[in-house]
């Protein structure tokens, strides 16, 4: 019983097929040509591209990273330690907790000498 | 549009290319890759749109897509990878038809009025032939036209896929964006509702 449907469902796939081939075949001559060009625009734009463009933007990136690097490793000696890290300087004056240590800020100066002397 | 010169003009650019595809043998392979495919990428957008134009500007999309991202790909992938594009945007056509239809519902418009009452769709074509085997085969036709238009687009697809392109059930999955189970599914209740529908109207 399965054999057969399986048979059937075969034949029936052959036919459909045979039908859709033959009308893929008469396709009218609007459609044909509208697909000609399609195609030929797709391999057109194929065709401008070259290999060597890629080839030359890759080694333009590489060299861009090249460059940087060097640039960052030669970077000459900042005077200040802390010079590249201005967030830190805008949270601590700006923190609410430090306005109060700045309030005692005589306070620590007295502390810091008192450290250094005794 | 590539002339005969440019083509030429290619190869002779290109002479360090032993061992590998030159560029115009590259071009010339997939000219006849995309000529051999095209019409019946053609008839598949047609029948999961309904409409040709839409339908061409799909399988021009999918042939641009293919040349530009997959062109350097083995010649024996563009088959599956093409039917993966097309029928990736056939699904992505659906969706916005679908969001589109919700907007005309809610806005109350009837956007097929115009096409409907168009003179121009009840006028014979004379350029097809009028032999009698053209008439049952244009019947054949129109009737497998209505049936695979009537299964779900998953089956359509499936269908068309494995019995006419004749992929295999994991090109199939892969071109469909589901799993091989489902191909397998979605192909067996596409036959059987086909057979159904056509019956006695099958030549």
């Amino acid at each position: 019983m399965s054999q057969l449907r399986d048979h059937e469902d075969k034949a029936f796939v052959r036919r459909a097929k045979a039908v859709l081939d033959r009308t893929a075949a008469d396709l009218d001559q609007a459609a044909t040509l509208r697909l000609q060009r399609a195609r030929l625009a797709a391999l057109s734009r194929r065709a401008s591209w070259r290999p060597r463009l890629a080839w030359v933007s890759g080694l333009a990136v590489a060299a861009a990273a090249v460059v940087a690097v060097w640039l960052w490793g030669h970077q000459p000696p900042t005077q200040h330690p802390h010079a590249a890290l201005p967030w830190e300087d805008v949270e601590l004056v700006s923190s609410l907790e430090n306005v109060e240590l700045a309030d005692d800020l005589d306070f620590y100066h007295w502390l810091a000498g008192d450290d250094t002397q005794g | 549009m590539i002339s005969s010169r440019r083509l030429v003009a290619l190869d002779i650019a290109h002479t360090g290319w032993q061992g590998r595809v030159s560029p115009l043998e590259e071009l010339r392979a997939l000219d006849r890759f995309l000529a051999g495919v095209e019409r019946r990428a053609f008839r598949m957008a047609q029948l999961a749109t309904g409409q040709d134009d839409e339908a061409l500007d799909l399988v021009q999309e999918a042939m641009l897509k293919l040349v530009e991202r997959y062109a350097a790909r083995d010649e024996a992938e563009w088959g599956p990878l093409f039917h993966r594009i097309l029928q990736s945007k056939i699904r992505d056509w659906y969706r916005r038809q679908r969001v589109r239809s919700r907007w005309r519902v809610w806005l109350g418009r009837d956007e097929d009025g115009e096409a409907a009452d168009d003179p121009l769709e009840a006028i014979a074509d004379p350029a097809m032939p009028t032999a009698e085997h053209q008439v049952t085969l244009k019947e054949a036709s129109a009737a497998l036209d209505e049936a695979l238009r009537s299964l779900p687009l998953r089956q359509q697809q499936a269908f068309l896929l494995r019995a006419w392109e004749e992929l295999d059930v994991a090109q199939t999955a892969a071109a469909m964006g589901c799993s091989e189970g489902s191909v397998k599914t979605h192909y067996f209740r596409a036959i059987h509702t086909l057979r159904k529908r056509l019956g006695n109207h099958w030549p």
